[in-house]
């Protein structure tokens, strides 16, 4: 609360508020103004008064002054007699030179003069003013005139009072009457923002608006008043939007992630049962396989959603061929786009290009628009990738004749948890953040993503823009094609996995061991260290959160060994905070992987590790 | 009037003769000082409402003659030595006819002496003076200003035809006082002040008032 809270303008409606402002400054100004009226009337009243009378008294004591010269007491009285016509004279007295009453005029009512001539000049005493004046005639003199007058004042006051109360009323009235009118062009606009900012207040409609009367003050007030209720509108709007599509989504998860649980929960079943046949039990493998990889997909773009959300996502930037980008990502789309029996054409620029991008992202986001030109698209469709790359930049666009949507749906879709209502319907299903993921992807690399579609039915199309900037100037080392390594058994490491999770531990090893390595296991972080000391790996694939030695320690220790600065260290941890990593660098690991590890990036980066050093110890 | 207002101007230079006067002045009741010493009051107040014709010389004295009555010139002795008239020293000269006559401004003609003055006197002589009788009928003499006793009072009454004749002019405040006023003329248009009575029968304007 202001320093105006408890005052009286504090209180009641602005319109009372101006009406008593109003009226107060009326009335002071009356007041002051009546004030020094009175005033000045008072003294006029004085100054005049006085000066009437002795005026009166110099031209009767001219008029009188043969009487007395020539002691005609009828003239006398005669002279003083006229006197009955000036109103103002109660009591006239002329006194002859020696001091004696010579002539009286006195009003009924009145008393007498002063037996003595008072000496000359003006007195006010009282309600009278009296004057006394010599006669003279040359140079003789020959008496003194006397003079009383009303001297009114408080009857002067009074009717003086009498007229400025009445003009005060008056005024009043005028002054109220006045600002009525006067008032509504500045009361009605506020009553109007009122009213609204009531109406607001207990229904929430934001979509009302106030009326805008002018274009002083409170003209921007309600300008203001209506931008701040458009933008509260926006807001609610946007947030119930959002709301609804966290709900959908939610709805769709839960839903996508119950869905591969039964095939597996039924291929489970069939491997237990007895007597079952060795091509069953092959077909619930691969169901299982297959469920898995969809589910950690799945969980892998929620992941990646939210830390590109969060800002948490970082760039990995490295050189990569474009070919082999594209191929990453038809290599992950392959699955679905052979099970619906689509075609994909390819086409790729004539020269080999090569990027600085993070390939995983970008082939991920490649890979997203592909699956879902395959999933929304019937069986037995047409894909189209085109790669071309220009002064403009690198551009990846996929192509479709699918279902397609309706222009309308356009912004919508790469916002998260969005599908377009038909794609819903479709029994491949989704979360809805395929777009918004390749969108901040994309995004991330400083590129674009826009769709387009002639219509539902239609076809789409999806395009990736990447700025030029990307891509790495040719260089004649570089012209040759790169060498493609495939994961496989051409070279055998030896790899020490360490995870008190035995089941991921041993089914990594296995794994690892299927592609022709040498894999020791340890299923905690002293068994890791005794197992290194006999058996110096070459690369060791260590879980951090171990709870006898955790992985920093074992890494650390490693490293002090004589063997331990040539041996790949990576770490697999279920945080892929940035600080975390910073951690596994610290402590000497070469790379940090977050769980559930991919086998085949593995072996990659195995594969790598190999080529970079040339031999094997 | 010229001369009420000069001689009002020397009002500060005289202090000493105003106390004087004061002295001598007239009470408002006439009745108690004996006739002589009102008449010579009188005689001198008459100065200041009366215009003579020639300018006199600035060092002359102002004259007050006395015909046949000693008992005013022995007032008038008393009175004017230290009390100016209209400005200037005035004296008295008491003549015994009009011979001695020398050019007063005003000449005081006793009781019992108007048919003396009818008789010896030329109209030619008396020009310029203010001639004051004293005496019923003194005004048939010839002067402007005759006194009378009224009531033991003693008043006056004024010819404006007589004035005119010397070439005086009386102020009509006089006129206001006097009990009648003879003549008619130009002047005694003048002289008919509100108070009087307007009488049409003597030719002119002849204004009266009767003693209450």
């Amino acid at each position: 609360m202001n320093k105006f809270a408890d005052t009286a303008l504090a209180r009641g409606s602005v319109r009372g508020k101006l009406l008593r402002v109003m009226l107060l400054t009326t009335a002071i100004a009356l007041c002051v103004a009546g004030i020094a009226l009175l005033t000045h009337e008072l003294y006029v009243y004085r100054t005049t008064g006085s000066a009437d009378l002795s005026t009166e008294a110099a031209i009767l004591a001219s008029s009188t002054a043969p009487a007395l010269a020539f002691d005609d007491h009828a003239v006398a009285e005669r002279n003083l007699g006229a006197l009955a016509a000036r109103r103002r004279v109660m009591v006239a007295a002329l006194y002859s030179a020696n001091g004696a009453v010579y002539a009286v005029f006195v009003r009924p009512g009145e008393s007498p003069p002063p037996p003595k001539p008072p000496p000359p000049g003006v007195r006010i005493s009282g309600e009278y003013i009296e004057v006394a004046q010599p006669v003279e005639r040359s140079g003789e003199a020959l008496g003194t005139i006397y003079l009383r007058a009303r001297y009114d004042v408080a009857g002067r006051v009074e009717a003086y009072l009498g007229i400025f109360v009445l003009v005060m009323l008056l005024s009043m009235v005028v002054a109220l009457l006045l600002s009525r009118r006067l008032q509504k062009g500045i009361t009605e606009p506020l009553d109007a923002i009122a009213a609204v900012a009531r109406e607001i207040v207990s229904g929430s409609d934001y979509s009302l608006r106030a009326t805008k009367f002018s274009d002083d003050e409170i003209g921007v007030v309600v300008d203001a008043f209506n931008k701040m209720l458009a933008e509260v509108q926006a807001r609610s709007q946007a947030l119930r939007e959002a709301d609804q599509r966290k709900d959908e989504f939610l709805a769709t998860l839960a839903h996508e992630l119950r869905n591969p649980l039964a095939p597996i929960r039924h291929a489970v079943k069939l491997l237990e049962s007895h007597g079952v046949e060795e091509k069953a039990r092959q077909w619930a493998r691969q169901v299982i396989a297959r469920q898995v990889q969809r589910m950690a997909l799945l969980l892998d773009d929620l992941l990646e959603v939210s830390r590109i959300t969060r800002g948490r996502l970082d760039l990995k930037i490295a050189t990569v061929d474009l070919e082999s980008l594209v191929e990453a990502a038809v290599e992950t789309a392959k699955p679905l786009i052979e099970s619906k029996q689509h075609q994909l054409k390819i086409d790729l620029p004539p020269q080999p290009v090569r990027l600085a991008v993070d390939p995983l992202r970008v082939s991920q986001a490649l890979s997203n628009l592909l699956t879902n030109a395959a999933k929304y698209t019937d069986a037995g469709g047409q894909i189209h990738l085109t790669v071309t790359v220009s002064p403009a930049g690198v551009t990846m666009a996929v192509k479709d004749n699918g279902i397609g949507f309706d222009a309308g749906a356009l912004p919508g879709m790469f916002e998260m948890f969005s599908q377009v209502d038909s794609a819903i319907a479709r029994s491949e299903g989704g979360l809805g953040i395929g777009l918004a993921l390749v969108k901040g992807l994309i995004a991330l690399h400083g590129g674009s993503v826009e769709g387009s579609s002639a219509g539902p039915g239609k076809g789409s199309e999806f395009t990736i823009h990447l700025p030029y900037s990307v891509v790495v100037p040719q260089c004649a080392e570089s012209a040759a094609p790169p060498q493609r390594r495939r994961p496989g058994k051409d070279i055998a490491i030896k790899i020490l996995v360490a995870d008190d999770n035995r089941d991921a531990a041993d089914s990594l090893a296995l794994l690892l061991e299927m592609n022709g390595h040498e894999v020791a296991v340890a299923h905690s972080g002293e068994e890791a260290l005794r197992i290194a000391q006999q058996r110096h790996p070459n690369a060791m694939i260590l879980d951090i959160g171990m709870p006898d030695v955790t992985g920093y320690e074992v890494a650390r220790r490693v490293r002090t060994e004589s063997w331990g600065s040539e041996v790949l260290l990576v770490a697999v941890t279920g945080w892929g905070q940035k600080e975390d990593k910073e951690h596994a660098s610290a402590a000497g690991f070469d790379r940090h992987m977050t769980k559930p590890v991919d086998p085949d990036m593995i072996e990659g980066l195995l594969q790598e590790f190999v080529s970079s050093r040339g031999t094997l110890a | 009037m010229d001369a009420a207002r000069r001689n009002s101007r020397s009002i500060p230079t005289h202090v000493a003769a105003l106390v004087a006067l004061l002295w001598f002045a007239l009470p408002a009741r006439g009745a108690d000082y004996s006739p002589d010493v009102v008449k010579a009051a009188y005689l001198v107040r008459f100065a200041g409402y009366v215009d003579w014709p020639e300018r006199m010389p600035a060092d002359a004295p102002f004259i007050i003659a006395v015909l046949g009555s000693p008992g005013v010139a022995r007032e008038l002795r008393h009175l004017l030595p230290g009390h100016p008239v209209n400005g200037r020293l005035a004296e008295v000269r008491e003549i015994t006819g009009a011979q001695d006559l020398a050019k007063p401004q005003i000449l005081y003609v006793g009781a019992g002496r108007a048919e003396y003055l009818r008789a010896a006197f030329p109209a030619t002589e008396l020009a310029s003076i203010l001639v004051v009788t004293d005496e019923e009928g003194g005004l048939n003499a010839g002067s402007a200003l005759n006194f009378l006793t009224i009531d033991r009072r003693v008043r006056f009454e004024v010819s404006l035809t007589a004035a005119d004749r010397s070439g005086l002019k009386i102020s009509s405040d006089l006129l206001g006082v006097a009990v009648r006023v003879h003549g008619g003329g130009r002047q005694s248009r003048d002289a008919c002040s509100p108070f009087n009575t307007f009488d049409p029968g003597d030719g002119g304007c002849a204004c009266e008032r009767l003693p209450a």
